[in-house]
């Protein structure tokens, strides 16, 4: 997606080593993009610890004028791991998160703003997510749902006080 | 705050995002949410 425009940096989500921001020599926008494209996007704890961190340093970083937050062209996110979520074992090694596996106080609490670009799927922790950011920017036929209650669980991030509040028709 | 601030054709949302910032940058930067 950068290579279209000029001006930017892009990183990436990719495992346990995630990758750095390349240095600037000017302010530019950060594109950090979500990247378990085989997953859907589904967010791993792996994955919100890097998320986090890319975003608090990008924040950081004074070259940086804005932040945008994308899954990419086919996903933004199928939400948490479900996977990895069956295997906690018990409530007190799942609650409450971790501040450094809290994505959603990262982006809220930055000092620049932070863009999602949503194309396709944006569902629950994915969503909780993106209702963090300052701004949504979406792709036509992109798709959002809440899906906490259909597994007995609650939206952990944030969900249940941004959600109410976003009700308002977008501009086209 | 909406729930999509803007809906854009698919080509255009990095574009859309880009200028959004632009457009922070000559106001400056958001709030932290209380």
């Amino acid at each position: 997606m950068s290579e279209q425009v000029a001006n930017v940096r892009a990183a990436s989500t990719t495992g346990p080593a995630p990758m750095r921001l390349p240095s600037a020599n000017r302010r530019c926008a950060a594109i950090v993009r979500m990247n378990r494209e085989n997953k859907r996007n589904a967010l791993s704890g792996g994955m919100l610890q890097e998320l986090t961190m890319m975003v608090t340093e990008a924040g950081r970083d004074d070259s940086v004028s804005g932040i945008v937050l994308t899954g990419g062209r086919r996903y933004f996110s199928a939400g948490a791991d479900l996977a990895e979520a069956v295997q906690v074992k018990s409530p007190a090694t799942s609650s409450p998160s971790p501040r450094r596996r809290r994505p959603e106080r990262a982006i809220e609490e930055n000092p620049k703003p932070v863009i999602a670009v949503i194309h396709g799927p944006c569902i629950t922790g994915g969503l909780e997510v993106a209702m963090a950011c300052d701004e949504r920017i979406a792709a036509q036929g992109s798709t959002f749902a809440m899906t906490s209650s259909r597994i007995g669980s609650v939206a952990g991030f944030g969900g249940t006080q941004t959600s109410p509040s976003a009700r308002r028709a977008p501009r086209c | 705050m909406g729930l999509i601030d803007v809906l854009a054709p698919a080509e255009d949302t990095l574009q859309v995002a880009l200028s959004r910032i632009e457009d922070y940058s000559a106001v400056g930067s958001p709030q932290p949410l209380p």
